[in-house]
């Protein structure tokens, strides 16, 4: 063998030994140095460089290098820098440029056929580098080459390990081109808004129903298109790029779309980095959702302005019929008149309790009432309660027996009013349903996560109710065994509402009930304790005060002394004064003036007959305007404005009194209307009135009123 | 007056040197010790537009926009302040486009670099062409031209270290070539005047040059004179369009003869019997019509001390009244 020829083998041995040695080096530098690294991703790599190594080995021997020595390292020299690149650095440009020579077409052939293509291609760019390194004959390197068998070898070796590193990017590009075509087969084919953005907010991919819906027919059109040019075109670019803008990973807005008919979208969106603008927009479609919760805000606004209309025309007859049927019966009236005049009185009583059933329960499924918590006497509280029930009771010729405990407090702070209209409504309704027997009520306390849990149960021996109908209990119009109760009169909505009230005060309410046996509601309310916290000991250290009310017995004055005496409290607290029956008669005024404006000429008679009763002398107006030009005129220490007047109504008037200034400023003005829907009293006030009076005005509120704003020295107790 | 810069970071003559170009107006500010100014690097296709729009609207005192980058900034500060009546609008040549001011004269290019010259000269008004899509300061183009200014961007930005010239002029060959899938029948209305037909190329002009500057496709435009140079180019043979496309672009029409119908308008629409592609300014969309309409004077316009826009000659003066058919 020539020298050129025991190089060329040497080196051919060389050349295999490195590659095993590298590649052994190289998985164990991977292992210890960079555990985290796939092997799947660095191995062929560190096989290109191997092939690289060989290339440049074969290269060098055609060369005729003579000397061993350096047909041994100047090999390893040249190949070193694209060594380290393609296995130390990744040098994907490195295995592209190689790769792209001699072994893309191999590439398209996965089979042995490629192999062979791969080979030809190498042999080619091998005489292609070995021209340029400067052999003098063209093509030489590959009749060498072939000429050496360990040459041959070493190509051999060399294309496998190509044929095996491009089955490897082959696999990856499949792998890759399989998951791009699903992906556009799910964004050509999803009947979601989808886009996806690139780094400088063009359209990466975009779904067909999006692209569409923007007035682009075919997805290519889009593709590429600023993203931000199609929403200007649909008129929402302002509310994407502040989405943009705010640069968040997940943001929710509802965008509309100005078109013959509007269109409103739910505009979610993703971004797809720290540092990039890159991101995912999802438009979804709730216009159909978001008109009908139009239509429904609509229908309740409607059936809201139909309740407040409705309550306002019922009201204003009834101010005529309590007011006058008041006014009569402080006249001299015969015995049959009395009792006729007080059936009518009760008769409006009844339907007014009937509309404010109807106002409340339309309150609370608006969601427009509100528990209002305040501190009260718990002793007036019951008394109160009880001096109502306690007649009904009596009337019925039902026992009433009251159980206390003593771990109820003095004082509570909550909603007065809503806790006694569930106990009245339940009290009432046990009166109603039992024919005989008794009624009991139980009240006791304990405290609770929240606050103080307030107990009432109601129990009676009424005719009790099926367990079947027990679900239908607490539904709105409801009334069971209508034809057992068919004298018994109510809108089937007192339940409906006590239920609504109770959870309004966080608190339930439950029943339990033996039909033909009676009945037991229990409810509780979250309160507080208006102790303020201090454990005060019960005023007496029984554990229970128990009251009981006989038929036909009025014992009401003990029976106060008894819950004083239980719970504390003074008696002024606890006086019959609390009670309804307020007298014309309470107290007169001295040279009091008070101006009543409202259109309704009925009505100024009522306002005005109530007033005289006090003393007071009463000018009257029918319209705001009116009543504006006598105040201005005269002097009043008081005025009363109904709301809805024709040419000025109460509202404009009452600014513009104020607007006036001087002593305008301090003039009381009451509301007086028949308007008694949520959040007029707000309005009134904030008109600059100082107090609202709703009608039918009840005779205890005007009482209340005069006393609160008449001046002192004009009243005469 | 407050100076509000938008530097596009990619834009060719920016890229690489916002830091510097930023700092170069730092400097200079604080040599004039002002502080009236406000600098925002666009982040994104169209982020400059609305920045702009935002910062204009809410601005107490007039604004001075100055547009650092090509036509495609200068076509967002346009869309971005159109209407506002406190807004002027500065152009820098930084990009690889600036046909627009090409306009000027290649000689004047240095003093529209020159922050000075921007920050303290007058403005003058200039036309803006007024689309169902945006508004186009320069020029509109629809169908070939469209498509190759299309594709010369893509193979741009996908080869971004090839010459600009080359990748539009490929673009342009390879159009032509296409001429039988691109040419279509237009319904054309011109100022209630019917051009309806079958056309390659519809062109728009506000200022007669395009292309860097180095084609005059529309010599009889001119930037301020309240009208609209429409250009339409008749479908044909490619071989022939091939032949003819020197002519076009070198503002040599009579030898183009029945295969170019020049007219003036002041309002335009189109709309095609498939989708048309067009190109505003360079910047392209898809869309069924398109009506343009001129409005005089729309922006204020800052020119260099030294620059009389009024004073500028036509390149080619249009013949008297309209072409017909």
């Amino acid at each position: 063998m020539t020298d050129y020829m025991i190089g060329t083998v040497e080196a051919a041995r060389s050349l295999t030994r490195k590659m095993v040695l590298l590649y052994v080096v190289v998985k164990q530098i991977l292992a210890i140095a960079a555990p985290n690294v796939d092997p799947e991703l660095w191995i062929p790599r560190a096989i290109i460089g191997a092939s690289m190594y060989g290339l440049t080995v074969v290269i060098t021997k055609n060369r005729r290098l003579s000397s061993n020595w350096l047909a041994t390292f100047i090999p390893i020299i040249m190949a070193l820098p694209e060594i380290l690149w393609v296995v130390l650095l990744g040098g994907e440009w490195l295995i592209f440029l190689y790769i792209i020579g001699c072994s893309l077409v191999g590439m398209l052939f996965l089979e042995f056929r490629g192999l062979l293509i791969s080979m030809t291609v190498n042999c080619v760019v091998l005489t292609f580098c070995s021209l340029i390194l400067g052999i003098n004959m063209s093509g030489a390197g590959v009749f060498t080459m072939l000429n050496d068998f360990y040459g041959i070898v070493a190509v051999v070796i060399i294309n496998i390990l190509i044929y095996l590193t491009c089955k490897q990017f082959t696999y990856a590009f499949k792998q890759f081109r399989e998951t791009g075509e699903a992906f556009s087969t799910i964004m050509e084919t999803t009947p979601g808004f989808l886009a996806v953005i690139n780094g400088y907010a063009r359209i990466a991919h975009i779904s067909r129903s999006l692209a569409e819906w923007f007035g682009i027919s075919d997805i290519k059109y889009a593709k590429k298109r600023s993203f931000l040019d199609l929403c200007n075109k649909m008129g929402i670019m302002s509310a994407v790029q502040g989405l943009m803008e705010q640069g968040g990973t997940a943001e929710e807005m509802v965008v509309t779309r100005h078109d013959d008919r509007d269109r409103h979208f739910l505009l979610r969106s993703f971004s797809m980095g720290e540092h990039t603008v890159a991101r995912t927009f999802e438009f979804t479609d709730v216009t159909d959702m978001m008109e009908a919760k139009m239509t429904a805000e609509e229908a309740d606004r409607q059936k809201s302005n139909f309740l407040a209309n409705m309550s306002h025309e019922i009201r204003t007859p009834m101010n005529a019929i309590v007011g006058m049927t008041e006014l009569m019966l402080t006249t001299p009236l015969n015995s049959v008149q009395q009792s006729q005049a007080l059936a009518v009185k009760n008769a409006a009583m009844s339907l007014l309790t009937i509309i404010n059933d109807i106002l409340d329960f339309s309150k609370i499924s608006a969601g427009k009432m509100e528990a209002a918590a305040t501190p009260f006497n718990t002793a007036a509280f019951i008394n109160d309660t009880l001096n109502i029930i306690n007649i009904n009771a009596a009337e019925a010729g039902l026992a009433l027996k009251v159980a206390i405990s003593n771990n109820v407090p003095p004082k509570i702070i909550g909603d007065e009013v809503r806790i006694k209209q569930c106990l009245l409504n339940l009290l009432n309704n046990a009166i109603k349903f039992t024919k005989a027997g008794s009624i009991s009520l139980d009240i006791s306390g304990e405290h609770a996560e929240g606050g103080l849990k307030l107990n009432f149960t109601v129990r009676d021996t009424g005719m009790g109710i099926k367990k079947s109908e027990i679900n239908r209990l607490f539904e709105a119009f409801t009334q069971l065994d209508t034809k057992k109760n068919r004298d018994i009169m109510g809108t089937g909505l007192g339940l409906a509402i006590t239920k609504r009230l109770v959870e309004m005060m966080g608190g339930q309410i439950s029943v339990e009930s033996v039909y033909g046996e009676g009945s037991a509601f229990s409810f509780y309310i979250i309160c507080e304790d208006g102790q303020d916290g201090k454990t005060a000991d019960p005023p007496n250290a029984k554990e229970r005060c128990v009251l009981e009310y006989e038929p036909g017995k009025y014992q009401a004055e003990n029976l106060r002394a008894a819950l004083l005496e239980f719970l504390g409290g003074t008696a002024e607290e606890c006086t019959p004064e609390r009670r309804d029956d307020v007298k014309f008669n309470a107290f007169k005024t001295k040279n009091a003036r008070v101006l009543v404006v409202d259109d309704n000429p009925v009505n100024l008679t009522v306002a005005a007959g109530m007033l005289r009763h006090y003393g007071i002398e009463v000018i009257t107006a029918l319209n705001g305007k009116e009543g504006l030009d006598r105040i201005q005129e005269e002097e009043f220490d008081a005025a009363f404005f109904d709301h809805m007047m024709p040419v000025m109504d109460g509202v404009e008037a009452a600014a513009a009194i104020r607007a006036l200034g001087g002593r305008f400023e301090t003039i009381p003005i009451i509301a007086l209307s028949a308007n008694a829907m949520p959040g007029v009293e707000k309005m009134f006030l904030d008109a600059g009135m100082n107090a609202y009076l709703s009608k039918p005005v009840m005779m205890k509120d005007l009482h209340r009123t005069l006393l609160n704003f008449l001046p002192p020295e004009k009243i005469i107790t | 007056m407050h100076h509000q810069f938008i530097i596009n970071p990619i834009a060719s003559a920016v890229k690489g040197r916002v830091r510097e170009i930023t700092e170069e107006i730092k400097a200079f500010f604080g040599g004039i010790g002002a502080d009236n100014y406000h600098i925002h690097v666009t982040r994104w296709v169209r982020d400059g537009m609305g920045y702009v729009n935002r910062f204009a609207r809410t601005s107490p005192e007039p604004v001075r926009v100055h547009s650092m980058g090509g036509i495609g900034t200068l076509y967002e500060m346009v869309n971005g302040t159109i209407g506002l009546p406190n807004v002027q609008i500065a152009a820098y040549p930084m990009g690889a486009s600036n046909f627009f001011l090409q306009y000027f004269g290649t000689d004047k290019m240095h003093m529209f670099r020159s922050i000075r010259n921007q920050v303290f000269s007058d403005v003058t008004p200039i036309d803006v062409m007024r689309g169902n899509i945006g508004y186009s300061i320069g020029h509109t183009v629809i169908g070939l031209e469209a498509i190759a200014d299309r594709d010369g961007s893509e193979i741009l930005e996908r080869a971004k270290h090839l010459p600009v010239s080359l990748c539009y002029i490929y673009a342009g060959i390879r159009s032509i070539f296409r001429v039988k899938e691109i040419g279509q029948r237009y319904d054309i209305e011109i100022d209630g005047v019917d051009f309806s037909g079958e056309y390659v190329s519809i062109l728009v002009a506000g200022p007669p040059c395009y292309g860097g500057g180095n084609m005059i496709p529309a010599p009889e435009a001119h930037p301020n004179d309240g009208i609209m140079e429409i250009y339409l180019i008749k479908k044909m043979s490619s071989l022939k369009l091939l032949s003819q496309i020197n002519n076009y672009m070198s503002g040599n029409h009579k030898s183009m003869g029945d295969n170019l119908i020049h007219t003036q308008g002041k309002k335009i629409t189109i709309s095609g019997e498939r989708d048309i592609m067009m190109s505003l300014d360079s910047e392209c969309f898809y869309d069924e019509s398109l009506t343009l309409e001129i409005l005089p004077d729309a922006i204020e316009f800052v020119c260099p001390d030294g620059i009389d826009i009024t004073k500028i000659p036509r390149i080619r003066t249009p013949a008297r009244g309209r072409n017909s058919r």
